[in-house]
C-alpha cells in the first residue's frame, strides 16, 4: 500500500523503558518495521530535515510523529512548533504521547495544533491497544494531505 | 503636652461654706470655669467680642485674660470658622450646639494646635452669647495615628502572609501533581515488562513464580489506584469553585444514581428527607454526596436490612447542617480524628475494598465551601456523618 523503504511512524521518545514497551506493542501488531525510533528532540527534526545522521535515509515524510513531551534539550511542544511552522512538513500528523495530563500542556500542543493528546495508560494491555489503535489510524487509515495542497493550507501555528 | 497641670487638693478647693445657693452654684461654675483641663471661652454673638476666657485656653493659646476679654475674635484668625456659615447660622441658630473634631487653632507664637471643638449658643441678660469649649487633642491626634499605623503594619504583614501562604499552597499542589505523574512512568514500566516476562516465560515458569509475578502486578495495580486518587485530592484543593443554588435533595438523588451499581445486589432502606437549596459548586457538592454515600452503603454491607438515612438538621442562623446516618459497621470513636486524613483507614483492606481517600476529599469539598464535617459512631453500632454548609453561601 505504502511505497517499501518509506517508514510511516517516527516515534521520538528518550526513555528506553516507554520506548520497548511502545516498540513491543507495535510488533505485536506487527507495526513495528515502519518505526524509526529517536531518543530527544533533536535527533527527531535531524530525520525530519534529513540532517546529520539522517542526511542518506530515502527522502519523504513519515505519515505520522508520534511525540514524547519531556525531553530532554528539545523537548515535544518545541518539535511541535517547528514542524507547523515549515513550508513543506506544517501537514504532517502530530501525536503527542505522554505522561502528562496537564491541563497547560493539553492546552499548549493543541494551541501548536497537535492532531492529538493521548495519555500513556498505566494499565499494560491498555497501553498495548492505545498504542496500535494510534499507529494503526495515522499509518494505515487517515489520508494524508497532498503535496500539492500543502501551500493552499499553508497557515500559522506560532502565536 | 500641656494638661499637666494637677487638680487642686480638696482642702485648697477655693469653697466659702457661708455663701447661700445662688452664690455656691456660681462659685461652683466659677471654679469649674477656672480650673477645667479645656479651654473656655464667651463670646457675645453680637459683637463677636470675647466675654470671658479661662486660665487654660490663655495658657494653650499663649495670651493673659486681659489680652483677649472686650477685644473681638479676630485677635483669634484659626477661630473664624466660629462665625462661617456653617457653623453658627446652621448648626448654633438651630441646634444651639456645634461639634467640630481635628480643628487647628493657632497659638498667638504660631504654633498648631490640634483642637476638638464644643459650642454651645445660650442667652445671658437678653444677650446672645457662645460658649467655646477647645479640647487640645494633641495626644489623641499621636495614639490614633499610632493606631492606625499599627493597624496598617497589621493589614500589610496578613497581606504578605497570606500571600506567602497562596503561594506555598500552590507550590505544594503544583508538585503533588507533578510527582503523581512522574510515579506514573515507572509503575507502567513495571507493570510492561511483568507482562511481557510472563508472556515469555509461559509455561517455563513454576507455579510459585507465577504467584510472584501476580504480587508485583497486584501491588503495581494497587499503586496505579493510590496515584489517580492523589491526583483528584489534588485537583478539588486547585479546581476554582463555581457557585450555583442547589437543591441538595435533587442532588443526593443523582448522587444515588451514580451508586447504582454498588447498590444494585442490596436490600437498602433509604429514608431521605427534604433538602434546602444551598449555593455550592455543584460537581464538586456531588462528588462529595457520592463518598458519603457510597461510604455508608460500603459499611452496611455486612447487615441484612441496611438503613440509610440524609437529612438536614433545624437550620441554624448561620449554617445548614446535613446528616448521612447509618446502622453500619460503625467505628471506634477514639479514632474519629483519623476519619478524614489522606489515605487513613480504619478498616483492613481485606474486608472493605478502598484507598482511604474519600472522606479527605469530603473534608477538603466541604471546607472550600467554608463549612465543617464530623462523624459521630460506635463500633457495631453505625455511623453519622455530619457537614455544614454556611447559610450566607445560600442567598
Amino acid at each position: 500500500m505504502i511505497k517499501s523503504g518509506l517508514p510511516k511512524i517516527l516515534l521520538a521518545e528518550d526513555d528506553p523503558a516507554d520506548a520497548e514497551l511502545t516498540m513491543s506493542a507495535m510488533s505485536a501488531a506487527n507495526l513495528d518495521a515502519r518505526v524509526v525510533v529517536v531518543n530527544n528532540g533533536a535527533d527527531a527534526l535531524d530525520y525530519l530535515h534529513r540532517r546529520k545522521d539522517w542526511r542518506s535515509r530515502p527522502s519523504g515524510d513519515p505519515a505520522l510523529v508520534l511525540l514524547d513531551l519531556k525531553m530532554p534539550k528539545i523537548g515535544g511542544i518545541e518539535v511541535l512548533k517547528s514542524i507547523r511552522s515549515n513550508r513543506r512538513m506544517h501537514a504532517i500528523p502530530v501525536v503527542v504521547f505522554t505522561s502528562s495530563g496537564e491541563r497547560r500542556d493539553i492546552a499548549v500542543c493543541y494551541q501548536y495544533g497537535v492532531n492529538a493528546y493521548v495519555v500513556k495508560p498505566v494499565e499494560f494491555p491498555v497501553f498495548v491497544l492505545t498504542v496500535q489503535s494510534i499507529a494503526n489510524f495515522w499509518a494505515n487509515v487517515n489520508v494524508p494531505p497532498p503535496l500539492s495542497a500543502s501551500n493552499l493550507m499553508q497557515r500559522s501555528w506560532q502565536t | 503636652m500641656t494638661q499637666t497641670k494637677a487638680m487642686p487638693k480638696k482642702s485648697e478647693f477655693p469653697r466659702d461654706i457661708n455663701l447661700d445657693a445662688r452664690e455656691l452654684q456660681d462659685a461652683d461654675f466659677r471654679y469649674l470655669f477656672e480650673s477645667t483641663q479645656d479651654g473656655m471661652l464667651v463670646i457675645d454673638a453680637d459683637s463677636r467680642k470675647i466675654a470671658e476666657a479661662n486660665p487654660f485656653f490663655c495658657q494653650l493659646f499663649g495670651m493673659s485674660r486681659s489680652e483677649l476679654i472686650g477685644k473681638k475674635l479676630d485677635v483669634i484668625p484659626s477661630l473664624k470658622w466660629l462665625f462661617s456659615v456653617e457653623a453658627f447660622s446652621l448648626d448654633l441658630h438651630k441646634s444651639g450646639f456645634f461639634r467640630r473634631d481635628h480643628l487647628t487653632l493657632k497659638s498667638a507664637d504660631g504654633r498648631k494646635i490640634p483642637v476638638e471643638a464644643i459650642c454651645n449658643a445660650y442667652h445671658s441678660n437678653g444677650r446672645e452669647m457662645i460658649q467655646c469649649n477647645l479640647r487640645d487633642i494633641t495626644q489623641r491626634e499621636i495614639e490614633e495615628d499610632e493606631v492606625r499605623r499599627l493597624n496598617e503594619t497589621l493589614e500589610r504583614r496578613v497581606a504578605a502572609r497570606t500571600l506567602d501562604l497562596e503561594s506555598a499552597n500552590r507550590e505544594l499542589e503544583a508538585f503533588t501533581y507533578s510527582v503523581s505523574h512522574d510515579l506514573r512512568a515507572p509503575l507502567r514500566h513495571i507493570m510492561g515488562f511483568v507482562e511481557i516476562l510472563e508472556k515469555e516465560t509461559g509455561s517455563k515458569l513454576s507455579e510459585m513464580h507465577r504467584h510472584h509475578l501476580t504480587t508485583i502486578s497486584g501491588a503495581a495495580h494497587r499503586m496505579g489506584e493510590l496515584i489517580d486518587d492523589l491526583l483528584a485530592f489534588s485537583r478539588i484543593g486547585r479546581s476554582e469553585i463555581q457557585k450555583s443554588k442547589v437543591n441538595m435533595k435533587e442532588l443526593v438523588m443523582e448522587a444515588l444514581k451514580d451508586l447504582q451499581e454498588e447498590t444494585k445486589d442490596r436490600l437498602i432502606t433509604w429514608k431521605i428527607h427534604d433538602l434546602p437549596d444551598v449555593k455550592v459548586d455543584r460537581s464538586l457538592m456531588r462528588q462529595a454526596l457520592v463518598n458519603l454515600i457510597s461510604n455508608a452503603v460500603k459499611f452496611t454491607s455486612t447487615r441484612s436490612n441496611a438503613h440509610i438515612e440524609i437529612g438536614c438538621e433545624a437550620p441554624e442562623e448561620a449554617e445548614h447542617i446535613f446528616y448521612i446516618r447509618d446502622n453500619g459497621v460503625g467505628f471506634d470513636p477514639r479514632y474519629t480524628k483519623k476519619l478524614f486524613g489522606v489515605f487513613e483507614r480504619l478498616h483492613n483492606g481485606s474486608e472493605f475494598e478502598g484507598t482511604g481517600i474519600g472522606l479527605a476529599n469530603v473534608e477538603r469539598i466541604i471546607r472550600r465551601h467554608g463549612g465543617r464535617v464530623w462523624a459521630t459512631g460506635k463500633v457495631d453500632a453505625g455511623a453519622t456523618f455530619h457537614f455544614s454548609i454556611p447559610t450566607e453561601a445560600t442567598r
